[in-house]
C-alpha cells in the first residue's frame, strides 16, 4: 500500500517528498472542496504545482462537494483556464462534475469518493469500472473492510486516517443560529457541538458549500493493514493538526507500512497528543430490522 | 403533455389503499428488505401483490423503495426479491445503489428504475450520468431551489420527481451518518435516530454560546410546497412526492386529498387564487403536527425554515372515525379517537366537500345501546349524519 496525503500547508511539501510511500498530495480549493483541512487559492495551487512538478509527488484535487448547475459554470471557467490539468486525479462525489469534465476532456482521470456510499463490493466494482480509483466508505465495520477488500477489483483506496464528515448540509446552520439568537461571531472561528446527553465534541464548520459536522476524533486503520493486500492506497486526511503533528502522522504511517508495528503507531500518536479512535470501523452498525417493531 | 403524478407514501396496505382512494396516482412502499423505513410496518410480497392488483385495477401505480445504501450482507437475496417484485407487477423500484439498478435491469427489465433522493441529485449533469445508467426517473435532492429545478428541467428529458410535502433531513439525504456515530443505528440502512432533531450545545473553544435553558438546533421544519404546485406543473416535472411512510391514514387522507384537489384545480382553471391557497393550507393544518416551511424552494434556508426551541405542535383537528357504510341518514363508523354526543365534527372524503354537523345520536353497533361517549378505538358505532357519506370518508372533531 502507498499513501495519499492531504496537504495542509505548502511548507510541508519539502518534508513529504522525502517520506517513503507518499505518492500523492490531496489539494483543497475554495468553492470545489469538501471537508478539506486547508483550501488553497488558485495562485497558491500554481505555486504548489511548481513545487512538486520535479519531484515524485503528484497532485489530486479535492473536488468532493455537491454542485448546482450554477456552480458547474464556475467549474467550466476553471477548465478553460487549464486548472484541472495540474492534477493527476480529480477526487469527486458528484457525478455531475465528472460528467461535465469528461465532456470537456475525456483524458481527465477521476477518483470517486463519497464516504457514505461505497459500502459493498458489488457497487465498489461497478464504480471502479466508471472511474480510475474509488475510495471505500469509512462507514463500514473493520470486519466488513477486510472482507470487502478481498472481493474488490484493484484501484481501491482506503481512508486510513482522518476525521470524516458525519453530516453535510447545504444549510448555513451556524450563521442562521447566530442570526436567530443575535450572536455576532466570525464564521471562521473554531466551533464544535456537543449533544445534550453525550460528551463527544464534534467540530462543526460552515463555509460557502454549507455546514459540515465531523467525527469527534481521527479514525485510524492499522490493525487491518495486513489483510488489505488488494488495496492500492491509504488516504490520510489531517484536520485540525499542527504541521508537526501532520508530519508525525505521515511518518508514522510510512514506517508502519514497512514494519507493521501496531503498538508503535498508537504509542507515537499518544506521545504526540494526537487523539485517535476506530470510528465507525469499530462498530457493527445496527439495522433495526426484525426487532424494532416487536 | 402528461398530467403530473401525485405520489404518496404508505407504511402498510391500509394506508396505501387510502392514499390511492384519496387521489394519489401512485404510492411508494417499502418491502421487508432493502427499505429505509425500518420502523414502518412494511410490506410482505403478498401485501405488494395485493396492492399492485388493487392499484392497477384503478389505473394507478406501485413503486417499491429499495433505497438503503447496502452492505454486502444486505444483497444476498437481491435477485429473488427482484423476481418476486416483477411477478407482483411492481411498476418501479426507487434505489440508490448502482448494483441494484444494474441487477434489476438484467433480472427484471420491465420494472422501471428510479434513482432515490439518497443520491443527492443537484444538477443536470448528474442526471445525464444517471441517464447513461438506463434509469427512467430521478428524484431530485430536497436542497434544490425552484430556480435550480427550473434550470434542471430545461436541460434534461429524463423524468423528474420532486418532494412537495413532509419531513426534511437537515443534511443532504444519504450524506448524514450522525445517527450511526451517536447511536450505532445506521441511517442509510433504515435506522435513522433523527439526531438532527436533538438538542446540542454550541461551543467556540471552551466557551458555550447557547444560554442556559437554550439549545443549539440544526433540525428543519417540515416541507409544505402548496404554493409552488403551479410552478412545478408548468415546469413539466413528472411527479410530486409526499414524504411520510410512518404517517397515519388520517394524515395521508388529508394531505393527499388536498394536493389532489389543488393539482386538479390548477389544471382546470390555470390559476390558483390566494383564498384557495389559504383554504388548502388551513386544511392541511388539520392533520399536520409539525411546523412547516417552504424548504429550499425560495432559496437557501433562513431562520424561518429552521426548527429552533423545539416544541411539539398539535394538529388543529382530531381524527375520530372512519366511515364503513351509510344508509338513510345513519353512518356506520369505526372509532379512532374519543368523541361524544354534542361534538361538532367535520366529514371529509375523496368525493365529499367538507361538511360539519353535530353528533346527536350515538349507537353501539354490537349492542344497539344508546351511548353518550365513544371511548374505545376500533369500536363500531352508528351516528346521525345529515349528508350522504361513503365508505372511506373520515370524520374529525372541530376544536
Amino acid at each position: 500500500m502507498k499513501l495519499i496525503v492531504e496537504l495542509t500547508n505548502k511548507n510541508l511539501i519539502k518534508n513529504y517528498k522525502n517520506i517513503n510511500h507518499v505518492n500523492y498530495l490531496v489539494i483543497g480549493c475554495n468553492n470545489l472542496s469538501l471537508n478539506a483541512s486547508s483550501c488553497f487559492s488558485l495562485s497558491e495551487i500554481d505555486e504548489i504545482y511548481n513545487l512538486v512538478k520535479d519531484t515524485n509527488l503528484r497532485l489530486i484535487l479535492n473536488c468532493e462537494r455537491l454542485f448546482s448547475d450554477n456552480d458547474l459554470e464556475y467549474v467550466k471557467t476553471l477548465f478553460d483556464l487549464g486548472f484541472f490539468y495540474k492534477f493527476e486525479y480529480i477526487m469527486y462525489s458528484d457525478f455531475g462534475l465528472k460528467n461535465l469534465l469528461e465532456t470537456l476532456d475525456k483524458s481527465l482521470k477521476f477518483i470517486f469518493k463519497a464516504s457514505t456510499y461505497l459500502t459493498n463490493k458489488y457497487d465498489v466494482n461497478l464504480y471502479n469500472k466508471l472511474n480510475d480509483f474509488v475510495v471505500l466508505s469509512s462507514e463500514i465495520s473493520s470486519s466488513e473492510l477486510i472482507e470487502l477488500s478481498k472481493g474488490v477489483d484493484k484501484n481501491v483506496i482506503v481512508d486510513v486516517f482522518g476525521q470524516s464528515a458525519c453530516f453535510y448540509s447545504r444549510r448555513p446552520l451556524i450563521s442562521n443560529y447566530f442570526k436567530y439568537r443575535g450572536i455576532d461571531k466570525d464564521l471562521s472561528n473554531n466551533y464544535h457541538v456537543i449533544e445534550e446527553l453525550r460528551s463527544d465534541l464534534l467540530p462543526i464548520i460552515e463555509n460557502e458549500t454549507g455546514t459540515l459536522i465531523l467525527e469527534p476524533k481521527h479514525h485510524v486503520i492499522v490493525e487491518e493493514f495486513k489483510f488489505l493486500e488488494n488495496i492500492a492506497y491509504g488516504l490520510i486526511s489531517l484536520h485540525n493538526l499542527s504541521m508537526k503533528k501532520c508530519l508525525c502522522v505521515v511518518k508514522t504511517y510510512s514506517d508502519f507500512i514497512d514494519d507493521l508495528n501496531i503498538s508503535k503507531v498508537y504509542e507515537t500518536f499518544k506521545d504526540n497528543n494526537i487523539d485517535v479512535y476506530k470510528g465507525a470501523y469499530n462498530i457493527k452498525s445496527v439495522l433495526l430490522k426484525g426487532g424494532c417493531n416487536e | 403533455m402528461n398530467k403530473i403524478e401525485l405520489l404518496a407514501p404508505a407504511g402498510n396496505l391500509e394506508k396505501a389503499k387510502i392514499a390511492l382512494l384519496y387521489g394519489a396516482d401512485a404510492v411508494y412502499v417499502g418491502g421487508k428488505s432493502f427499505s429505509l423505513r425500518a420502523r414502518a410496518s412494511n410490506f410482505t410480497i403478498s401485501d405488494i401483490l395485493d396492492l399492485c392488483n388493487f392499484a392497477h385495477g384503478i389505473n394507478k401505480k406501485v413503486y417499491v423503495t429499495m433505497n438503503i445504501i447496502p452492505h454486502d450482507e444486505d444483497l444476498n437475496d437481491l435477485e429473488k426479491y427482484l423476481k418476486d417484485l416483477d411477478s407482483c407487477g411492481v411498476d418501479a423500484i426507487i434505489t440508490s445503489s448502482l448494483f441494484i439498478i444494474k441487477t434489476c435491469e438484467n433480472i427484471a427489465p420491465r420494472i422501471e428504475r428510479h434513482v432515490s433522493t439518497q443520491m443527492s441529485i443537484t444538477n443536470s449533469n448528474t442526471i445525464n450520468h444517471w441517464k447513461q445508467m438506463n434509469v427512467s426517473r430521478v428524484v431530485l435532492a430536497r436542497e434544490n431551489t425552484l430556480e435550480e429545478i427550473k434550470h434542471i428541467a430545461n436541460n434534461t428529458n429524463l423524468e423528474l420527481e420532486v418532494f412537495i410535502h413532509g419531513g426534511m433531513c437537515s443534511s443532504y439525504s444519504g450524506r448524514c451518518v450522525l445517527s450511526n456515530h451517536m447511536t450505532d443505528r445506521d441511517a442509510n440502512r433504515g435506522g435513522c435516530a433523527h439526531s438532527c432533531r436533538w438538542n446540542y450545545h454550541l461551543y467556540e473553544g471552551s466557551k458555550k454560546l447557547n444560554k442556559k435553558n437554550q439549545f443549539y438546533n440544526i433540525g428543519s421544519k417540515d416541507l409544505m410546497a402548496i404554493r409552488f404546485i403551479p410552478n412545478l406543473i408548468d415546469l413539466n416535472v413528472a411527479s410530486l412526492k409526499i414524504e411520510g411512510r410512518m404517517k397515519s391514514t388520517y394524515y395521508l387522507a388529508t394531505v393527499v386529498g388536498c394536493y389532489r384537489k389543488i393539482i386538479d384545480l390548477y389544471y382546470k382553471n390555470g390559476t390558483i387564487k390566494e383564498e384557495e391557497f389559504v383554504w388548502f393550507e388551513n386544511e392541511i393544518a388539520k392533520a399536520e403536527n409539525r411546523l412547516t416551511s417552504v424548504g429550499f424552494y425560495n432559496g437557501i434556508p433562513t431562520i424561518n425554515e429552521q426548527l429552533y426551541d423545539t416544541r411539539c405542535e398539535q394538529p388543529t383537528q382530531e381524527y375520530i372515525g372512519y366511515v364503513l357504510d351509510y344508509n338513510d341518514g345513519i353512518a356506520t363508523i369505526e372509532q379512532r379517537n374519543y368523541f361524544c354526543i354534542g361534538d361538532l365534527v367535520e366529514a371529509f372524503g375523496p368525493n365529499l366537500e367538507n361538511t360539519r354537523f353535530i353528533i346527536e345520536k350515538l349507537i353501539d353497533c354490537e349492542t344497539n345501546a344508546l351511548e353518550t361517549v365513544a371511548r374505545h378505538p376500533l369500536q363500531k358505532f352508528y351516528i346521525n349524519c345529515p349528508v350522504k357519506l361513503s365508505k372511506h370518508d373520515m370524520l374529525r372533531k372541530v376544536k
